[in-house]
């Protein structure tokens, strides 16, 4: 069995970077999901034929999903584009997971079970936020967000709201990581005791934890992006 | 089991590994589906609208045609109306006039008949008065007796019966 590490180990050294397994197949990823998505909307016709049909239906399913989540139809369309981008990959790095013998071979470890990878995710995502949050309300109104001088008590409120933009994106990050990892480490030890008969119910699992912290994960982006785009309430 | 220790390059090239991705699909994927997702709503509530125009285009020309339909039927009956009663006056018309011929001919013919009617007792009248003459004649001529003279003006009269 392979030593545990919480992150990737290096399978070779580039202009100083280190190209771990997982941060590899993150980019293998990345390609597949551009390159299935990108074949199936090549067309882009008005009256669509059965493989833009399919792939807008699933694009349209993810936008409504968001939409009924946002309220608000603008507001999806401005977010949409992030949120689909991360449900997409973590559901492909998550699925990973579930290629029988990820954990025992080397090179084959699920992108989402490294740290780098969901805190990188969570990192871009909460700066998208943020960026797009000032440049709609202004940086005035965007820092009465967190800078409050009504009372004492209130800007207390204001010091933690800000420390807690900060343990979102950690928090965002170590709950994808977590659950990943966890599956991981699970399938790995059910591999070690009865390898191809024991691990089969877990696999069922984790397909299902895979597609719910994909889920997970892009609905936290979209309800962080409505509440810090929302103009401050008094 | 190692410590967290984060490898920020690797962190890094991850943030730019998912930047491009998110770029590329926004721009190749995203947008076209939003633009096209939007031009197909527009294009349904154009169509929508304009289903809806075509309706009341169609109640107002049924309203235009019922309209028209009941003007038509009254002038029609106006017309059917007004052509009966020329039709009256006319028949009227010839009808007099009809009547007045017939008394016309009827007093031509009448009149005719009554020229011819005179016509006939002048020529019977000159027959008469020929035939008398000439009865004389005889008598004189052949200078008979009386019971002759009686018989010849029996033969006479007996002729002016025929």
């Amino acid at each position: 069995m392979e030593e545990i590490s919480l992150f990737g180990s290096t399978i070779f050294n580039f202009l100083g970077i280190n190209f771990t397994n997982t941060y590899i197949l993150a980019i293998i990823c990345a390609v597949l999901v551009f390159a299935i998505f990108a074949f199936g909307m090549r067309k882009k016709e008005l009256v669509p034929n059965k493989l833009q049909n399919f792939f807008e239906f699933l694009l349209e399913s993810i936008f409504n999903f968001f939409d009924g989540m946002t309220g608000n139809r603008q507001k999806t369309e401005e977010i949409f584009p992030l949120s689909a981008t991360i449900f997409l990959l973590v559901l492909f790095s998550n699925l990973i997971e579930i290629i029988p013998g990820t954990g025992v071979f080397h090179f084959l470890r699920s992108p989402s079970s490294d740290l780098h990878f969901t805190i990188a995710l969570a990192i871009f995502a909460m700066g998208f936020v943020h960026i797009v949050a000032i440049a709609k309300l202004g940086g005035f109104q965007y820092a009465k967000k967190y800078i409050k001088f009504e009372s004492p008590v209130m800007f207390f409120v204001g010091i933690l709201e800000l420390l807690g933009e900060f343990t979102r994106t950690f928090s965002l990050g170590m709950r994808l990581f977590g659950n990943l990892f966890a599956g991981e480490m699970l399938l790995m030890v059910m591999y070690s005791i009865l390898p191809f008969i024991l691990p089969l119910p877990f696999l069922g699992l984790e397909l299902f934890v895979a597609f719910i912290q994909a889920i997970v994960f892009s609905s936290l982006i979209t309800v962080f992006y409505v509440l810090t785009t929302a103009p401050e309430e008094h | 089991m190692e410590g967290l220790e984060i490898d920020w390059k690797v962190l890094v090239g991850q943030i730019i590994n998912f930047a491009i991705l998110f770029f590329l699909l926004t721009y190749f994927v995203y947008k076209p589906f939003l633009a096209l997702l939007k031009e197909r709503r527009e294009k349904i509530a154009e169509g929508i609208k304009k289903a809806q125009e075509a309706d009341e285009k169609m109640l107002e020309i049924e309203k235009t045609k019922d309209a028209s339909d009941i003007k038509n039927e009254e002038n029609r009956k106006a017309i059917i109306l007004k052509a009966e009663g020329e039709a009256k006056t006319r028949a009227g018309e010839i009808l007099q006039s009809a009547e007045q011929e017939k008394i016309n001919i009827i007093a031509k013919a009448q009149k005719d008949s009554e020229v011819l009617k005179e016509k006939e007792k002048e020529n019977t009248k000159k027959e008469i008065i020929e035939n008398a003459f000439s009865l004389a004649e005889k008598v004189l001529k052949e200078n008979i007796d009386n019971e002759k003279s009686k018989k010849i003006t029996a033969e006479f009269l007996n002729k002016l019966k025929i």
